[in-house]
């Protein structure tokens, strides 16, 4: 999501009940400056504040699993979590009265702090990246599917080859005498650099993408070597090339697609657990200090 | 024949299931999701099954409760026998007493309201000033009337004058000294020389009594008890024989002796005990008959023509007298020399007409100016005396206050980060320790140890 | 048996070629060419079934039409009549709020969508229509099927059964474009025609529903039967208004010239009509009709129908009423028609698009909400893919573009696709789901999904049996919701579904320049 002027509303409620917390904690911490924050009943206000807000920003998972339902548009709610999440941060930190905790609430603050951050980091991430990807990636497929297209792609090569070398045999078969084997031979011999720039080159390479050691994965030595082939084969196999290099350019494409899209949904391997076991943690540590 | 990408070829290289499928990205998430939450339930579960209630603790304890760490039942037992996080009264007031502090406070906070443990280590005691002047900035009591200022929130800010100096008060002690006199230089010393006298001479903390005195009585330095029951200090608290914080109160045996001879008759070396007039009677006639009965010669009383007085007849050359009337007459001229003389440089004496001795008042030499406030000598023993007391180099009167003003203390405590500490508890106590009553607790060290139980 | 002359026919084994002698002695070949026939001597075989053999199976696609010569043949539609409808559960807020989406067949009398045609009878390529209600109809001997697969190669339009020892003709199409030709051929079956279909397709026209027997019966005697080659004009816009015409048989193009270009208003088929205007007589045609394919009429002329008119005064109204929503319809094309094309936009073909789900791919992180809240509202099933071109920093999804010029409409074989004044495109209850608007789409965006359904067993008449049904289905701009779902649930505000020439008027507008050339 891009964080744009439409937050503007969402940054002035979040810095408004910024404010307004930072007052209260100003009020009611200072004069019990020595005692814990967390039991008074500012404290128990902000501690329940700053819950609820977690709570909510956890929903967002929920609410992507049920698109359907329709209470509330999903972007509202990826907003009430970008921001209600971030104000969890001050609103726990006025709650433990800036202390660090002991055992469970060290463990809390811990999980917090990681769990908000990496929200940022990620918030980052999903406002820069899109336009990066669009960018780099003109080809861009779906990641899921990545896989699959590269088999196609490996088809289309394949294809191609047949086409251009098998082509070439049917002609030279046709025209020639079926004794004459030299005009044979001079077409195998215009078709043979093709061949084998596929068999060792670009077969491989379309095998598997990702490998280092390529020539073809890397762009600028890619069009030199498929220069280099203009040069070996006649003018009526450019085409050809030319689709290879059309395939070669969508392989490398694909590659740095993988590599944004993990970029881009990595970071979530981190924060999605983490969020989980905070919620946990937290409502244990709500029961536990609450009751007793 | 070149490539063509056209909306329909993109779209139906895609298998349409793809969405559902699962993938690297999705598995490990799904993992891990399940993989943090089950670790945090199991660490939780781990201290649960141990009945350790450590890992809800919000710090470490102070220094002094440290022993009862894995104890927490020790404090966090509700009356019905519960865990409870809240530490009632009556858990504290087991091992502790916490007298009331004032009879007439509007209310009684509760032991942890003050003093929060699980702070790490550190000195419970010390509160802060926001549970002082949660009543003190702005005192209401039950009975309406306040024996202390009424808004007190910090020592730097309102913190009144101290009593003492209020008000033009003057010091109540009856004993005349003059200090700027003793602080001069070259006085007449003990031995004939010439003496330079410096604070430490005569004032030292009751601990430090027992090093010698110079200018104290040779024969009673060892074991003279500081506070003699004839002149009592003037309030209740007295100070401990082995304290350090309050100087003693200067005694005549340890700081004047040496100087202020108390000779009564030139025929004799010896010096009237420092006592009671009724005391110093008796030892002055026994002395007298000692004399005369060692030396008869001097019951015949020669004629003194110096004393002739004109009017009167001249009396005969000489005199006989008997030792009783010889020592009634010295007795007399002694005690007139002692009492209109020696003794009243120092003391009043109270001369009535028909009293045959006078009354001495009592000296009334307060030990503790502030019982209200502690405050420790030893803890100041960087600043030079005369820095603090500054008034003592000019002070011509006993009637002199020279206790230094609230100002020389904010000199040094003051709310600055670099500065003394300036907090309530440091010079004041809540729990009144008249008051304060033995409390007995039952730990045994299997307690302690966490073997019982 | 109606053919006097096969007595004399030596029939041959089921596939043999028909001799050319054999040929020239069915009436209806009387005047086709011998040498034609013998040199198409193997266009024509014999074909024999016996009693519940299949003759045709609706949906699969095939080059060939029968002529039956002896026997009777049962033609019906296997396929369930219910149409794919996305719906929620019925109830209170509850309900609503957590309504998933399910799709389901459904049929006609459960969900009646709003100003349908409520057609009664089922065009088909036979001589006869089949009724909604009972769509199962007998064919017997002198009778064409299968002319529409023949000419034009479109997918059997039902399921053929012979119900007794049938012996037909089956033929290709060079055979039948000459038969076509002839004079006896087509008396003959323009006669079948009068007989079995005109009054059904007469009857389904909604001006003249209410209309009594004889009524019916004097307009059948006086239709003109025309054909019409492929690409040739019917009638142009702005000609005068002065017949009625009811498609017969292939595919007329309906389409209103405008500044901007050529605006399909629709593509009619068998059983459709149009120029109901004309019959008031006086006025213009407001819209161009061209034959798309080898295309047959009836013709209804106005002064036949003045005369009809002065004796059913309730036609005249219920004409004009028609003439009147047809001018709002018109008036409101008109101001959905916009100015001149760009030629970057064009060029992909987006301004053939009235609704476009563009993602914005600056926003969009790849999540697939979208696709998962799409199938979630369809079963399963997504109606759009994440994929396909892009125009500046948007993907144009793979979903239903309500194309102005609809060519997944062309070549149903039943007609059972069409497009409402929503602009949604609606696929009948009787898809067949012979794939052919799919195969059409040139975007890719109709998918052919299974559904299960109970269909009538053959085998054991009157019972039901479970079959695999495939239908037709594509995005259907979840019209249960205020939203649609893909749009609704992207939590990254990427998706949008947009009319894009208003859409991307601001970037169209800058592209032209201040040179007023359009930038590449």
């Amino acid at each position: 999501m891009r964080i744009d002027r439409t937050h503007r509303s969402w940054l002035v409620a979040s810095l408004a009940i910024f404010g307004v917390a930072s007052l209260l904690y100003g009020v009611y911490r200072v004069p019990f400056a020595a005692g814990s924050m967390g039991g008074t009943t500012a404290g128990l206000a902000f501690g329940s504040a700053g819950f609820a807000f977690m709570i909510f920003a956890a929903m967002l998972g929920a609410r992507k699993r049920v698109p359907v339902y329709r209470f509330g548009r999903a972007q509202t709610w990826m907003r009430g979590h970008l921001w209600l999440g971030l104000l969890s941060l001050p609103l726990i930190l006025f709650h433990s009265g800036f202390r660090y905790g002991h055992g469970l609430t060290a463990w809390l603050m811990t999980l917090l702090i990681v769990v908000v951050v990496s929200g940022i980091f990620g918030a980052a991430l999903q406002h820069y990246m899109p336009r990066v990807m669009t960018r780099e990636v003109t080809m861009e497929t779906i990641y899921d599917e990545i896989g699959h297209v590269r088999a196609q792609l490996l088809e289309e090569a394949e294809e191609l080859i047949k086409q251009a070398t098998g082509g070439e045999k049917k002609v030279a078969a046709g025209a020639g005498e079926p004794d004459s084997s030299a005009p044979a031979i001079a077409v195998m011999d215009e078709v043979a650099p093709l061949r084998n720039f596929y068999e060792q080159e670009l077969k491989p390479f379309l095998e598997r993408p990702g490998a280092r050691g390529s020539a073809l994965g890397d762009a600028a030595q890619a069009r030199s070597a498929f220069a280099q082939l203009r040069t070996l084969v006649p003018a009526s196999l450019h085409t050809t090339i030319e689709d290879m290099e059309g395939i070669c350019e969508e392989e490398r494409q694909l590659t740095r697609q993988r590599h944004l899209h993990l970029w881009l949904h990595g970071w979530l391997l981190l924060h999605i657990p983490l969020s989980l076991a905070l919620i946990l943690l937290g409502a244990i540590h709500a029961v536990m200090a609450l009751r007793y | 024949m070149p490539r063509t990408r056209t909306t329909k070829k993109l779209a139906q290289r895609i298998d349409l299931d793809y969405f559902k499928r699962s993938n690297p990205l999705r598995r490990w998430r799904f993992w891990l999701s399940v993989t943090a939450p089950a670790l945090a339930i199991l660490w939780i579960a781990w201290y649960g099954v141990r009945s350790d209630r450590r890992v809800y603790s919000a710090g470490s304890l102070s220094t002094a409760h440290t022993v009862l760490t894995k104890q927490c039942s020790a404090c966090h037992l509700s009356s019905l026998g519960f865990y409870d996080a809240k530490v009632i009264d009556q858990k504290c007031l087991v091992c502790h007493d916490g007298p009331l502090h004032h009879v007439t406070q509007a209310f009684t906070p509760s032991c942890a309201t003050c003093h929060a443990d699980h702070r790490g280590a550190i000195r419970l005691a010390a509160t802060s000033d926001a549970n002082c002047t949660q009543c003190h900035a702005d005192l209401t009591t039950r009975v309406g009337s306040t024996s202390v200022a009424r808004n007190i929130s910090s020592f730097q800010g309102n913190h009144p004058e101290f009593a003492v100096l209020r008000a033009e008060r003057r010091d109540p002690g009856t004993v005349q000294l003059n200090h700027y006199l003793h602080l001069q230089p070259n006085l007449l010393g003990p031995n004939g020389g010439r003496v330079q006298m410096v604070c430490a001479d005569c004032h030292r903390t009751a601990a430090d009594g027992i090093s010698p005195w110079p200018y104290g009585d040779s024969k009673k330095q060892a074991g003279t008890p500081q506070n003699s029951p004839a002149d009592g200090p003037r309030n209740e608290l007295s100070i401990s024989a082995s304290s350090r914080a309050y100087m003693a109160p200067a005694t005549y045996a340890q700081t004047c002796a040496a100087c202020h001879n108390l000779q009564f008759d030139k025929r004799l070396a010896d010096a009237v005990p420092h006592d009671k007039p009724e005391v110093i009677h008796p030892f002055v006639v026994a002395k007298l008959q000692a004399y005369i009965a060692a030396h008869p010669a001097e019951l015949r009383v020669p004629r003194d023509p110096s004393r002739d007085l004109p009017e009167e007849p001249i009396p005969a050359d000489y005199r006989l007298l008997t030792p009783a009337q010889w020592v009634a007459e010295r007795t007399a001229e002694d005690e007139e020399l002692l009492w209109r003389k020696t003794c009243k440089q120092c003391h009043a004496l109270l001369l009535d007409e028909g009293a045959a001795l006078p009354k001495i008042a009592p000296s009334n030499i307060t030990a503790r100016y502030m019982p209200h406030a502690n405050f420790d000598h030893s803890q100041h023993g960087l600043v030079d005396c005369a820095t603090c007391h500054a008034a003592a180099k000019t002070s011509q009167q006993s009637s002199d206050v020279l206790l230094p003003g609230i100002a020389t203390c904010r000199a040094c405590h003051h709310s600055d980060a670099e500065a003394a500490d300036s907090r309530c508890f440091e010079c004041h106590t809540y729990h009144d320790p008249a008051r304060h009553k033995p409390s007995h607790s039952n730990f045994s060290l299997a307690d302690l140890q966490g073997r019982a139980r | 048996m109606l053919f006097e002359e096969l007595k004399d026919i030596q029939r041959q084994p089921d596939g043999t070629p028909v001799a050319a002698e054999d040929l020239l002695r069915l009436p209806v070949f009387k005047d086709i060419s011998p040498q034609f026939l013998k040199k198409n001597a193997n266009a024509t075989v014999w074909r024999h079934f016996r009693r519940g053999d299949i003759v045709c199976r609706e949906g699969e696609f095939g080059s060939t039409a029968f002529y039956i010569l002896e026997g009777k043949a049962n033609v019906a539609l296997a396929t369930p009549m219910a149409h794919v409808k996305a719906q929620g559960r019925p109830g209170g807020f509850l309900a609503q709020l957590t309504s998933k989406l399910t799709s389901r067949l459904t049929p006609r009398q459960e969900d009646r969508r709003e100003d349908e045609a409520d057609r009664r009878s089922i065009p088909i390529d036979a001589p006869v229509d089949l009724a909604y209600d009972h769509p199962v109809a007998e064919l017997g001997p002198g009778e064409l099927f299968g002319e529409m697969t023949c000419m034009n190669y479109y997918p059997r339009s039902a399921t053929v059964r012979a119900e007794t020892d049938c012996t037909m003709l089956e033929m290709l199409r060079n055979v039948l474009d000459v038969l076509q030709k002839s004079k006896a051929f087509r008396a003959q079956l323009d006669e079948t025609y009068r007989r079995r279909a005109l009054d059904s397709h007469l009857r389904d026209v909604s001006i003249f529903r209410g209309l009594g027997q004889e009524f019916i019966d004097h307009l059948r005697d006086r239709v003109e039967l025309l054909r019409f080659a492929p690409g040739q004009m019917i009638c142009k816009q702005g000609d005068p208004a002065d017949s009625f015409y009811l498609v017969r048989l292939g595919f007329v193009k309906v389409s209103e010239n405008y500044p901007g270009g050529e605006l399909v208003l629709a593509y009619l088929s068998r059983g459709d009509y149009f120029g109901e205007i004309g019959l008031l007589g006086g006025g213009t045609r407001t819209a161009a009709c061209s034959a798309l394919d080898h295309v047959e009429v009836v013709r209804i002329s106005a002064e036949d129908f003045r005369a009809m008119v002065e004796m059913y005064p309730e036609v005249r109204s219920g004409l004009e009423r028609a003439a009147r929503e047809r001018q709002e319809a018109n008036q409101e094309r008109l101001r959905m028609v916009r100015s001149v094309p760009l030629e970057s936009f064009l060029a992909q073909g987006l301004m053939e698009a009235q609704s476009l789900l563009v993602l914005d791919l600056e926003k969009c992180t790849r999540c697939d909400a979208c696709v998962t809240a799409c199938a979630d509202s369809h079963d399963g099933v997504t109606r759009l893919v994440r994929e396909g071109l892009r125009f500046e920093n948007f993907l144009v999804a793979t979903s239903c573009r309500q194309c102005r010029d609809p060519l997944c409409m062309v070549g149903c074989p039943v007609g059972a696709i069409r497009r409402r004044n929503s602009l949604e495109v609606i696929i009948e209850d009787w898809c067949i789901g012979c794939g052919l608007c799919a195969k059409n789409c040139p975007y890719g965006n109709i998918n052919m999904h299974s559904f299960a359904a109970q269909a009538e067993d053959h085998e054991h008449p009157g019972q039901k049996k479970a079959v695999v049904q495939k239908k037709a289905t594509t995005c259907d701009l979840c019209t249960e919701h205020a939203e649609p779902s893909c749009v609704y649930a992207c939590p990254h505000d990427a998706a949008h579904r947009v009319e894009p020439r208003d859409f991307f008027a601001g970037t169209l507008g800058q592209r032209v320049g201040k040179t007023g050339r359009v930038r590449t």
